[in-house]
């Protein structure tokens, strides 16, 4: 990332101010994905002076274009010499409160005139509170931090509903720890399939479809959530599954089958099919000790249509059984077409 | 965040797809934890190789090249640049930063417990803590679980940890997504499935039939 943020940070503190400027730029390149928000929570307003309103909108374009990385080089070179004069007039005049006040009226006019250059929320110093340069290195500070963490709460699921710092920390800490078990709980899976599946194939097909990868991923994430909260007790005593279990998840195993093949990954699938078929009758003896255990989970996953991979192995004790099964399985399937 | 993730996706499964192969062909006999474990290297190996350069990654990989266990399967799965990767990955700058990291550490806690000895001594029996203080506590405790949860953010502050926890679980999404779609991958094949395909798109299985014996 630092790398990246490198050109995107030398045009415009050539150009900017160093004192206020280079903050706020680096600060809108690291955040990157709402540069305009974190524009507007960074930015301190200007203070009123006679060319105030040109200042503003040369202010507003050279942080838009340090958001945007992408802006005309024109509207860069016109700012340069208003902007340091404005962020030391700005820090001057910021030491005494009577000057909140007359910034505040002056402000009301540039508001509505910032408004229409671009989408602007004003932080600045309120009346009554400190304005010297620390407590506003300070308040920057803890904007950037409170910017992060809007973002951390929309990437984590349910944490938007919550509000303060504590707990929403929480469950960004749950999150990343829940996500890593997942990771071991996913190589353990794969370490007890390896010994058969041969590896070497399977990357050019998948290279070739992971635009269905993709696709693939995002319908099974709202399984793997399910699935996975109860996956860490070691299970590998459960193998003994109930005639009744077994059909409830052989039945939920079709309807899941028939889904996925509704969602157009036909070709995916198919050449799965096909990649291992010649491994089919000695690697079902050992996966069925290690997949039985997931059977108990897919039980508890009723308001789910879709049923995590718990589900699908046990179409391998169907083979192990007598026929059976496998046909009334087939005569579900048809029921459910 | 700039990074998107689809360039992620093709370099990450190759990756994984290599260290797997690796790991079958090391450690044939032994057990299914050391099996696990050289599959979680490699798949750690590959999101932060998928990733590009962030601290995480530099601290991730660093912290898995370090250990003695992992050597061997590193060697298999890098190949020839193990040399030159372990040479850019064991950088001793992260230890200075400790050192200084651990000096405020037990300063701050030096001064806590002082402020709960003042309180206590003040208020009586009951400890009376001010709610900003707990809020504070609340906050730093926590804030050091995510510091050893994300690699490399023992030595971060506040916004800058923030958003490298940002940068991991994005990237700890990406890769466990993979992988279960890998997962996927080698369930359903095996499975008995072929029976319950719809005869539809059979005729798109004899195309692909072709190019199946053909990779394998």
């Amino acid at each position: 990332m630092e790398d990246e943020i490198q050109p995107l940070l030398n045009p415009t503190t050539a150009s900017a101010s160093p004192s206020v400027a280079t903050s706020g730029a680096s600060f809108t390149a690291l955040l990157g994905l709402p540069p305009n928000r974190a524009v507007e929570l960074l930015h301190e307003p200007t203070f009123p002076s006679d060319p105030a309103l040109v200042d503003r909108a040369a202010r507003f374009s050279v942080f838009a274009a340090a958001a945007a990385a992408s802006s005309a080089p024109s509207p860069e070179v016109s700012p340069p010499p208003p902007p340091p004069e404005t962020a030391k007039k700005r820090k001057d005049g910021a030491s005494t409160n009577g000057k909140a006040k007359v910034k505040k009226g002056k402000h009301a006019e540039e508001d509505t005139d910032g408004e229409n250059k671009l989408p602007y929320v004003h932080v600045r110093a309120r009346r009554g509170q400190a304005t010297d340069s620390h407590s506003l290195a300070e308040r920057a500070r803890r904007e950037k931090i409170n910017a992060r963490m809007k973002l951390l709460q929309e990437l984590v699921p349910g944490c938007s509903k919550i509000s303060g710092t504590a707990l929403v920390l929480d469950e960004i800490i749950n999150h990343v720890q829940y996500l890593q078990r997942q990771v071991e709980y996913l190589s353990m899976r794969l370490a007890a399939v390896n010994p058969r599946i041969d590896f070497s194939g399977l990357d050019t097909f998948l290279s070739a479809t992971t635009m269905e990868c993709g696709r693939l991923t995002i319908g099974n994430a709202k399984v793997g959530t399910e699935l996975d909260q109860q996956q860490q007790q070691p299970v590998w005593s459960e193998v003994g599954v109930s005639d009744s279990d077994q059909m409830n998840s052989t039945t939920n195993s079709k309807r899941l089958q028939i889904q996925l093949q509704q969602n157009q990954l036909q070709q995916f699938w198919h050449v799965d099919f096909l990649n291992t078929q010649n491994h089919l009758q000695p690697s079902v003896w050992e996966r069925d000790t290690v997949m039985g255990s997931t059977a108990p989970h897919v039980q508890r996953e009723e308001q789910h249509s879709f049923v995590g991979p718990g589900a699908v192995p046990l179409l391998s004790f169907d083979r192990v059984n007598p026929v059976a099964p496998p046909i009334q399985s087939n005569q579900q399937l048809k029921m459910e077409l | 965040m700039h990074v998107t993730k689809e360039f992620k996706k093709k370099t990450f499964l190759k990756q994984l797809l290599l260290g797997l192969h690796v790991s079958n062909s090391i450690s044939n006999p032994i057990s299914i934890q050391q099996r696990k474990n050289s599959i979680k290297l490699s798949a750690d190996l590959a999101m932060a190789f998928a990733r590009g350069r962030t601290h995480w990654t530099h601290a991730l990989i660093t912290k898995l090249g370090q250990k003695e266990e992992n050597k061997s399967t590193l060697k298999g799965i890098l190949g020839r640049r193990y040399e030159i990767l372990m040479a850019r990955y064991s950088c001793p700058l992260l230890y200075q930063k400790v050192q200084r990291r651990k000096k405020s550490v037990t300063s701050y806690r030096f001064s806590y417990n002082a402020q709960k000895r003042r309180s206590s001594a003040l208020k009586g029996s009951c400890v009376r803590v001010s709610p900003s203080v707990v809020a504070r506590n609340l906050e730093n405790r926590r804030t050091k679980v995510l510091k050893r949860l994300v690699p490399g953010g023992e030595f971060l502050n506040g916004s800058s940890l923030l958003s490298e926890a940002l940068d991991y679980v994005i990237s700890l999404k990406a890769q466990v997504d993979m992988m279960k779609s890998l997962w996927r991958a080698t369930q359903v094949s095996s499975s008995s499935n072929v029976e319950l395909v719809p005869s539809a798109p059979l005729q798109k299985k004899d195309a692909s039939c072709t190019i199946a014996n053909s990779e394998e």
